[in-house]
């Protein structure tokens, strides 16, 4: 694959050699690639990727159908190729992977570019997803705990009430208070910021009812 | 003229990985060489000619058999094991894959049709010419690699049988028509017409000029065919698979 790059041969084998090591594979060298895992087959391909030493690099969908170590490890690897000054373009489904390792997420619904910005900010966008997650010692009215101002909806996760507000600090004393006013103890409670997911689904939703309103393309 | 240059060499780069993965593949070996020493043996066995007369037919066929085994395989597996992408993310032209390809295919053509004229030399036959006959071999394998390319453009799958088939179905009529069996110049007038549409017909005829110094057409006609069909093959092949490489990537 080097020589399909121009790398000279010298060069090559170094390279080879080094990534191979760096990425658990040079004890398996004469072995069949057939006869790897999933998890092998992905770390030599981005050894492949690495051979020519190239500025950008971009993956796609990297950690797809691995097991949780490679995975772990490969996202490890990516951090490490970012901090040696290389561009990582990572194109994934996995919101967790992307809010971890990338310091700017584009969200692109139908080939179209609907935000781009960083992590935080994307969720700052949404600031009417975050939740307030409260358990009772007993079952409560959850349409009585919806109509309540500051409280955008109520709905029941498991044992807890997950409570959407965009003003977490009122909601709070208001719970504390309905708390006393019920006799009822609050078990836990927990204000949850909007996850990327949260955010995602919103933009692609949102987007969707108006889809004349794309602010960017992608080349 | 550096870029063309660094073109070829991967394309050498892509030839030498194909002779690693595909030579030793299945259709390559049966196509390439199983197929034609079958048809050499049906031809000769029982049959009260000299090794001479036959040997220009024997030729032919083997080289066209051989040289046209390779090509047809490789996009179609390449496409299927996602290595095509893969590929075309190097900075490497599509051209240069298909000039890869070409060369692969020419060097097995290369390799298989020494043996039966070696085998000739070793039972004393010499040519009239040593150096046109070897001339001949390259431009004949060159010709005919780019044609089983061609033969892999069409239909744009990334299924290996369906391209092997198809290449066969254009195969063997080719040899039939091409004085492989009967010499071009005692077919009727009709047969010979046919025959000179097949590039096989001008090497069968060089060939035979070369060994039993006789031949339908003119030395230098038989050259200078081979190559125009040469050029005309790869330039089609090249620009066939351009037009159909998202179809086949989809």
């Amino acid at each position: 694959m080097g020589k399909l790059y121009g790398v000279p041969s010298q060069k090559l084998r170094e390279n080879a050699t080094s990534l191979l090591k760096e990425f658990g594979l040079y004890e398996v060298k004469d072995k069949l690639v057939r006869a790897f895992s999933k998890g092998m087959k992905q770390r030599l391909l981005l050894c492949m990727a690495l051979i020519n030493d190239p500025e950008a690099l971009f993956l796609d969908e990297p950690t797809s159908g691995l097991d949780v170590e490679s995975a772990r490890l490969l996202r490890e690897k990516f951090g490490i190729i970012n901090k040696d000054g290389k561009t990582v373009f990572l194109s994934t489904h996995n919101m967790e992977e992307a809010n971890q390792l990338c310091h700017r997420i584009a969200i692109i619904n139908h080939g179209r570019i609907v935000a781009i910005d960083t992590p935080e900010n994307l969720r700052a966008q949404s600031m009417e997803l975050q939740y307030i997650e409260v358990a009772f010692n007993k079952a409560v009215n959850i349409q009585e705990l919806s109509e309540n101002p500051g409280i955008t909806k109520a709905v029941p996760a498991g044992n807890k009430v997950r409570i959407y507000t965009a003003d977490p600090s009122t909601v709070i004393e208001f719970l504390v208070e309905y708390a006393k006013r019920n006799k009822l103890r609050i078990l836990s409670l927990n204000t949850m910021m909007p996850s990327l997911e949260d955010v995602f689904l919103k933009l692609i939703k949102g987007k969707e009812a108006s889809p004349n309103e794309h602010p960017y393309r992608t080349a | 003229m550096s870029t063309l240059i660094e073109q070829l060499k991967r394309s050498f780069v892509i030839a030498e990985k194909n002779i690693k993965i595909y030579y030793l593949k299945g259709p390559v070996i049966i196509f390439g060489l199983v197929f034609p020493l079958f048809l050499a043996l049906a031809y000769v066995i029982g049959r009260n000619i000299p090794l001479k007369e036959v040997l220009p037919g024997l030729v032919g066929m083997t080289t066209f058999f051989a040289a046209t085994s390779v090509g047809p395989s490789i996009m179609p597996w390449e496409a299927r094991s996602k290595t095509l992408e893969r590929i075309l993310c190097c900075p490497v032209a599509l051209r240069t894959i298909i000039v890869g390809d070409m060369l692969s295919s020419f060097i097995f053509g290369l390799i298989v049709s020494v043996i039966p004229l070696a085998s000739t030399l070793f039972l004393g036959i010499q040519p009239l010419n040593f150096i046109m006959l070897l001339l001949g071999l390259i431009i004949a394998n060159l010709c005919f690699a780019a044609l089983s390319v061609l033969l892999s453009a069409y239909p744009p799958t990334d299924i290996p049988a369906t391209t092997m088939m198809f290449s066969t179905l254009v195969k063997f009529p080719l040899v039939f028509i091409s004085g492989v069996f009967i010499p071009v110049e005692q077919l009727p007038q009709w047969g010979t017409a046919i025959a000179s549409i097949s590039p096989l017909t001008y090497f069968t005829d060089l060939v035979r000029q070369l060994f039993l110094n006789k031949g339908f057409y003119q030395m230098a006609l038989d050259f200078l065919t081979l190559i125009a069909f040469t050029t005309a093959l790869a330039f089609a092949a090249i620009k066939l698979h351009e037009k159909n490489l998202t179809k086949r990537l989809s």
